[in-house]
């Protein structure tokens, strides 16, 4: 069923002028309205009357029983021991709780990755750092006294390796001698069957050939002497 | 402070001496607004059990939201704007299911014809039967007119409690009347009497 719609567009007003809460200019509106419509005077006085009736309908209803102010105080009292209980929580444990987090935060499952990460990387660096690096920076003193390394020559022209066995009988001093008169260093050995291979700068192609016949003749103390230079053989 | 100093005050002064934790004025607030509040929760709910349960969540958010009250509304508006919300949500509970609380009409006592004279009773005869012509409406009808009605509240204080225009409370009261009107008609209360 269609709501019946109002004749006049004051008659909406008429629950507010009878609660008299209409704003000054509504209800002067309204009571200007009314001295000429008999139709919203008939419902002026139907809304009064309906306003009576719910107002004693409604009066006529009891309360509350106290039983609603018991359960409330009680919920109420409830609602203060949590509270009392989430400030007191923290101040007691305070100073435990904050060593705790402190240490609980060092070992944080997150900064592991991005620990583990980092150190990766720079392992990686230093790797790289180390392996880049000039042989010759890298020596080493075998049996602490001979010198171990890439003799410093052009990259154009390789220096020349010649595996040796020295004799038996050949001393630490006189090695170190006879490499440095030829500008020779050991950077390998010895093997298991007591080779060492010894580096020497290559100036000119017909060098390998004449330090190999060197080596060869000093029998006092090279036993052999074998080229590793291809070329060389 | 005694109890009559309590109803002295009005109700924005009476909220702020609840502030700290003063018992005495959260119970004069409570009793200046429990038959108020209890009363709109029946016309909305109509389970007196259902009310009394809402009563309680009202008055303990009120207790919640003593501090921060800011003003910008009356006290009665934030109350029972509170009312309406947890009114809202109880009904919302029992849909769908039988309801089974105790209806209006068997918590109004019926009027005894010797209690007073034919008039009074005829007064009372008709407040009962405004009552049940009430719960045959629509729970948004009898709360915009026990709102309008009952509680004297202005077209803008319902708009801003139901959150609705203010156009819209002016043609939901009309309408809520209306219907009333022909439920009342529909139970013989003639147009004299209205």
């Amino acid at each position: 069923m269609e709501p019946e719609q109002p004749l006049h567009t004051e008659a909406m007003l008429l629950p507010g002028y009878v609660n008299q809460s209409l704003s000054p200019e509504e209800e002067e509106q309204v009571t200007s309205h009314l001295e000429g419509c008999v139709t919203c005077q008939q419902e002026l006085q139907e809304v009064n009357n309906m306003q009576a009736a719910i107002k004693s309908s409604i009066a006529q209803r009891p309360g509350p029983s106290p039983a609603a102010f018991s359960t409330l105080m009680s919920r109420i009292e409830q609602e203060k021991q949590a509270q009392q209980r989430q400030t007191t929580q923290p101040t007691t444990t305070s100073w435990w709780q904050t060593v705790e987090t402190a240490f609980r935060s060092l070992f944080e499952i997150q900064w592991v990755p991005a620990l583990a990460s980092v150190l990766i990387v720079g392992q990686a660096f230093l790797l790289l750092s180390v392996v880049n690096k000039p042989v010759e920076q890298r020596t080493q003193q075998p049996e602490g006294i001979i010198e171990r390394g890439i003799p410093p020559g052009t990259p154009a022209t390789p220096p020349i390796q010649i595996q040796v066995k020295f004799v038996e009988t050949a001393q630490a001093i006189q090695i170190q001698k006879l490499l440095k008169e030829l500008n020779g260093q050991i950077v390998n050995g010895p093997t298991t069957e007591g080779l060492y291979t010894l580096v020497f700068p290559q100036t000119e192609m017909s060098a390998s050939q004449a330090l190999l016949a060197t080596l060869k003749g000093n029998q006092e103390l090279i036993k052999n002497a074998t080229s590793l230079n291809p070329k060389t053989e | 402070m005694d109890a009559t100093h309590w109803q002295d005050l009005t109700d924005l002064d009476l909220l702020k001496a609840c502030v700290p934790d003063n018992q005495h004025a959260f119970e004069a607030l409570y009793q200046r607004y429990e038959k108020r509040v209890f009363h709109y929760l029946m016309t909305v709910v109509n389970d007196a059990v259902l009310a009394e349960e809402i009563l309680v969540e009202v008055m303990l958010a009120v207790w919640k939201g003593l501090t921060t009250f800011q003003g910008h509304s009356k006290v009665s508006t934030w109350i029972f704007g509170i009312a309406h919300h947890k009114a809202v949500d109880g009904l919302r509970k029992v849909t769908g299911q039988q309801k089974g609380g105790i209806p209006i009409e068997d918590i109004v006592e019926s009027p005894d014809p010797k209690d007073g004279p034919l008039e009074e009773t005829n007064k009372n005869r008709l407040a009962e039967l405004t009552n049940q012509a009430m719960m045959n409406l629509s729970s948004d009808h009898r709360e915009i007119l026990h709102m309008t009605f009952y509680e004297g509240q202005s077209y803008p204080e319902i708009s801003e409690l139901l959150g609705i225009p203010v156009n819209t409370v002016k043609t939901r009261v009309y309408y809520a009347k209306q219907q009333l009107k022909k439920t009342l008609q529909h139970h013989g209360v003639t147009e004299d009497i209205l």
